[in-house]
């Protein structure tokens, strides 16, 4: 366990600066082309603002008040009335504009981009629109309810020279980046398959208030197949995402299969999903997600012939242990033709104190806040007027991959993407 | 091309590792994955933490009426009682339960007769409860040995092999020069050199009363308490089984007793570093 000094202290002198020297999509900061000063005031706008958008609220009002950073909330938009009345309370910022029409924040001009955190069915409409209006746009995860939607956001994203930044936290945490690679350096070999799996035990349900059901749909969209894919795009389309990112390509193919086994309240989603991916070089990936146990809660398991990295718990397995120091040296001298010491005579190495091996740590910066550091980036790129394309391509590849496991569901049949949806 | 290998594995809490030369990459992987299977099958006679493994299930039964064991396990008990007659106690392999499992103090009675065995129908039975079977002091040279069968049925003449690096087993030589030439490093310096040996077809084995956390962890059996001096203590001799034994028993005996001990083996080279003040070194030969 990492002490909270350690994290705190990342925290603070770490930040985005000192992460940039290995995050992929921090090396674009610092680059030309910016579109504002780095000290400029960005002014963002938050619409859908029930639990996640909450919370990238909460988040982005920290970075103001404790790391200083420029930013203003200028606008807030719900029509949900309890969530418009807490977003303008508690927003930071006593001269926000709030709105329960997104297209009025839309047209304030002075708005540099959006945080978009509504239900999964109408990212697509307020993100073109958004990107139509001339804003950047950061929008949660799955990026959109039907395939269409997601590339109607993607082409936007590239007519309009948008950034579209979607919310896939894991690629700013650094023990995903530092894993991730390690992988690509080959650290676990050839991988051969990905196991991941999101268990929970729960009726994923949020209350509806008492003499109104006619809100139910409005507030449990998540349960509704008109609304939400459910499990995949809610809680897969992460690890999906990590895996495409571990194997830096996409799936060939993918066939599931769902169930409603235990949740039989009226919902229409499944609580219990499996999927299999398969990528063009043989490598399996092999998913499942329910929320009626949770003994085995979340991971994703890399596996490849010389090591396991599980993500999720920060650590590695190695399958042979590192060779000795002095054995290194005795490689060395054979093979330079070296007749000189073994220095290796010592009490014996152990690998831990623990009786079996349980593996060693990816890195000791783990405890980190991802969520926050994933708007602290977005914040930079509005500044610098773009964000790496990757991230954009791994958001779209992760929710198109997540759709057509739902279709796989659906149909029962064997599905590769088509060649309208491939950029 | 002198055809190097180089393989290593998990065994027995620490790594396992082969050096050597000279033959086709395809042997050595047939040889390797034969010795990896032989030190596996051991591991799961002798350990005492494996709960599917024959001593784990004797001790955790605390028997002390007999009870069968198999024959491999046997003979490893009877080569045990027979070093630990040669070391007068010094060495032991069946000690304090509390010692072998909790890293406490002694709490049973002292009893020089632990074990009743049965040599025809290969039956054991501790004499009290309380005791546990420890191969620690042992293990490594019994697999050591076992490997040096492998090596010899394959007629491998060149090979360095470390066990956790604290046991050592070479056949032949280094490829550029005439002998494996070895240093015992400093525990807590690994650039600091006590000593060398020069090894053709020997064995090192090297124990230490304290681990590199500083605590001391050699139990004395006889006395049922821990060693408290620093001393480290490796033995470059013919057999790996006895450079296991000695280079625990004699960090046990200390320097007079030593003599005794040293009286029932040969053919045997032993730098002792003493590190409670400044590191100093003794060597002996016999």
């Amino acid at each position: 366990m990492v002490k909270d000094e350690t994290r705190r202290e990342f925290i603070k002198i770490g930040g985005l600066v000192a992460m940039a020297s290995f995050f992929p999509w921090l090396k674009v900061l610092g680059q030309e082309n910016k579109s504002k000063n780095p000290s400029d005031l960005v002014k963002l706008g938050f619409i859908g603002i029930g639990s996640r958008g909450y919370g990238l609220m909460q988040n982005v009002i920290y970075m103001i008040n404790n790391d200083k950073i420029n930013v203003e909330i200028t606008a807030v938009c719900d029509d949900y009335q309890p969530h418009y009345e807490r977003a303008n309370k508690d927003c930071g910022n006593p001269k926000v504009k709030a709105f329960k029409d997104y297209r009025k924040l839309l047209e304030m001009d002075e708005i540099d981009a959006v945080i978009i955190a509504t239900p999964l069915y109408n990212h697509a409409e307020i993100t073109v629109a958004a990107m139509d209006a001339g804003k950047h746009v950061f929008c949660e995860k799955s990026i959109s309810k039907t395939l269409d939607q997601a590339k109607a956001m993607y082409d936007t994203h590239i007519e309009k020279n948008k950034i579209l930044q979607i919310g896939h936290q894991r690629l700013f945490n650094p023990r995903f980046v530092e894993g991730i690679e390690r992988i690509k350096k080959g650290e676990l070999g050839i991988i051969g398959q990905i196991r991941a799996y999101w268990h929970r035990n729960g009726d994923w349900r949020r209350p509806v208030p008492e003499g109104h059901p006619e809100l139910e749909r409005k507030i449990n969209w998540r349960l509704y197949r008109e609304y939400s894919a459910g499990l995949l795009t809610e809680l897969a389309s992460h690890q999906i995402q990590v895996a495409n990112w571990a194997l830096g390509k996409v799936p060939a193919s993918v066939m599931g299969t769902g169930s409603i086994r235990y949740w039989k309240d009226g919902r229409e989603i499944w609580d219990n999903v499996a999927n299999i991916f398969t990528y063009d070089d043989g490598t399996q990936f092999i998913y499942d997600s329910m929320i009626s146990n949770k003994k085995y809660g979340l991971q994703e398991q890399i596996m490849g012939d010389l090591g396991t990295m599980e993500l999720e718990t920060n650590k590695v397995y190695r399958e042979k242990p590192p060779a000795a120091p002095g054995i290194r040296e005795l490689i060395n001298d054979i093979e330079h033709s070296i007749f000189d010491n073994i220095p290796i005579g010592g009490a014996t190495w152990v690998p831990e104190t623990a009786v079996k091996y349980k593996g060693e740590y990816i890195t000791d910066n783990w405890e980190v806040n991802e969520t926050k550091l994933q708007l602290e980036a977005f914040v930079q790129y509005i500044r610098q007027g773009k964000a790496p394309e990757m991230l954009t391509r791994e958001g779209y590849n992760a929710g198109i991959w997540t759709l057509l496991a739902e279709e796989a569901i659906d149909t029962g049949k064997k599905l590769e993407m088509p060649e309208k949806y491939i950029i | 091309m002198m055809n190097l290998f180089h393989k290593n594995f998990f065994a027995m809490n620490t790594r396992f590792e082969v050096v050597s030369y000279g033959k086709d990459a395809e042997i050595f992987s047939e040889i390797f994955d034969s010795i990896e299977k032989s030190i596996k099958q051991l591991e799961m006679i002798i350990s005492c933490y494996n709960s599917e493994s024959q001593t784990f299930r004797i001790n955790h039964s605390q028997t002390i009426e007999f009870c069968q064991t198999s024959e491999d396990l046997f003979e490893i008990i009877s080569v045990c009682e027979k070093y630990k007659h040669s070391t007068f106690g010094c060495f032991d392999y069946c000690l304090d339960n509390n010692f072998v499992y909790d890293s406490r103090n002694s709490t049973i009675g002292q009893n020089q007769i632990k074990v009743g065995l049965d040599k025809s129908n290969y039956l054991f039975r501790f004499t009290e409860k309380g005791l546990a079977l420890d191969f620690g002091a042992i293990g490594k040279g019994i697999a050591l040995k076992k490997v040096s069968e492998i090596l010899e049925e394959y007629h491998i003449s060149n090979c360095f092999i470390s066990f956790g690096e604290s046991s050592i087993l070479t056949r032949g030589k280094h490829p550029h020069g005439p002998f494996w030439p070895f240093s015992i490093i400093d525990m807590n310096d690994k650039t600091k050199v006590h000593g060398n040996f020069q090894l053709n077809n020997h064995c090192v084995s090297t124990s230490a009363t304290f681990q590199p956390d500083g605590k001391n962890h050699i139990i004395d059996p006889r006395k049922n308490k821990l060693v408290d001096q620093k001393n480290m203590i490796s033995v470059k001799s013919g057999c790996p089984i006895e450079a296991e034994v000695l280079s625990t028993a004699l960090l046990v005996a200390g320097n007079e007793e030593q003599k005794d001990v040293l009286k029932n083996f040969k053919n045997y080279e032993i730098i002792e570093i003493n590190n409670d003040s400044k590191p100093t070194v003794r060597i002996i030969n016999g």
